[in-house]
């Protein structure tokens, strides 16, 4: 009788700790490439809008039938299958009045499935020659993930959302210029079956007020 | 949660039942659980059972460890640590050394998605019906073969089954 009270304590305060289990967020949508016509409007806390639309879903572009989002202003080609969410980087630098690609590839944009504490990192290299000039570039990519257990925008609250933070820095050498370092940093926070609910960048911080996904 | 109550319920009895166990078995396997992000895994079970019928249905407890590798990231795992009890009713004789019987069990697992560097983790309840096909080697030893299907009782919808070949003791 003993064993069967520390056996019915102990299944009851585990079942207890069950809310939302690894398996449910692993079955959610939570980066849905919609249908042309859909977007996300978001707002910052000055009032400053920006938005996300989907120009095109089936979009045959550097060898891969992807969508094409107007990003704020910036086209975002994303493809995606199983195991990734890739995006097409193009990155050009100019020289004496010509445009030289230095990165033109597709490089991942999430590793799926999105998990709590996940971190990665892509590095990617690139020697050319630029007007008899050697060229280096090294691209260092680090992304990292965090569960937030609840976030609230202005169009609603969501629960078992992951928050994405990239932070790419760029490394140049060459003797015409010299070196020169850069970086960049955005985060996201994604919710399930929405997408994006959050994003910032050097413009701002945005939270998603309206969305409509066809 | 009435149903969780129930259910914990009937998995309290049935395990503290086991205690006393008549038989004992293990069994590896094989184990397919219905996500994407998973190839098929191992799985390796330890059960006991008791010879008391209740309105011919035997109680039975069997632990499994569930394993299995991301099907597209080489660093993906998934553990499951599963606890189940349930009751186990013969249905027929196939041939007079070869038992058919049908069981029901609830179970309680930790499982665990893992990379190299994230993890997440919680307990998951299931309902798992499995048949199982024994054929008696001698008088207290047998084979057998197990079919387990697994559903989650989370949001998910998640679906787990489990086949595996062992070998049962009976005291």
């Amino acid at each position: 009788m003993k064993n069967l009270f520390i056996i019915l304590a102990i299944s009851f305060f585990l079942t207890q700790c069950s809310s939302e289990s690894p398996l449910s967020r692993l079955s959610q949508e939570y980066f849905p490439l919609p249908d042309t016509s859909s977007y996300w409007n978001y707002k910052d806390t000055l009032g400053n809008s920006a938005s996300v639309s989907v120009e095109s879903f089936n979009f045959l572009y550097q060898g891969r039938y992807c969508s094409v989002w107007d990003f704020n202003g910036t086209y975002f080609y994303v493809w995606k299958d199983d195991g990734s969410i890739k995006t097409h980087k193009n990155l050009t630098r100019d020289f004496a009045g010509t445009s030289y690609v230095v990165e033109n590839r597709w490089a991942d944009f999430l590793k799926l499935p999105l998990l709590e504490g996940d971190l990665w990192t892509d590095v990617y290299t690139n020697n050319i020659n630029i007007a008899g000039d050697p060229y280096s570039i090294e691209i260092k990519t680090t992304v990292s993930v965090r569960l937030l257990e609840n976030f609230t925008c202005p169009e609603g609250s969501y629960e078992n959302c992951y928050r994405i933070d990239i932070n790419r820095n760029i490394r140049e050498s060459s003797a015409l210029l010299g070196n020169q370092n850069s970086s960049e940093y955005k985060s996201y926070v994604l919710a399930p079956s929405k997408g994006i609910v959050f994003f910032s960048d050097s413009t701002g911080e945005y939270y998603l007020s309206e969305l409509e996904l066809i | 949660m009435k149903k969780y109550k129930f259910l914990l319920i009937v998995f309290s009895l049935f395990l503290a039942a086991g205690l006393e166990a008549y038989s004992f078995s293990v069994s590896p396997g094989i184990s397919i659980l219905s996500s994407k992000y998973f190839d098929n895994g191992r799985v390796l079970t330890l059960g006991t059972s008791l010879s008391k019928k209740y309105a011919g249905f035997s109680p039975g407890a069997d632990f499994s460890l569930i394993q299995a590798d991301g099907a597209y990231r080489e660093d993906l795992s998934l553990n499951i640590f599963l606890l189940k009890a349930g009751l186990s009713r013969h249905l027929f004789n196939l041939t007079p050394r070869n038992k058919l019987s049908f069981s029901f069990s609830y179970g309680l697992s930790q499982l665990r998605v893992k990379t190299k560097n994230g993890s997440e983790s919680s307990f998951v309840s299931w309902v798992i019906p499995a048949i199982k096909l024994k054929f008696d080697l001698t008088e207290s030893l047998g084979l057998f073969s197990d079919l387990s299907y697994g559903y989650s009782l989370d949001n998910s919808n998640s679906s787990l089954i489990l086949l595996s070949l062992g070998l049962q003791l009976s005291r």
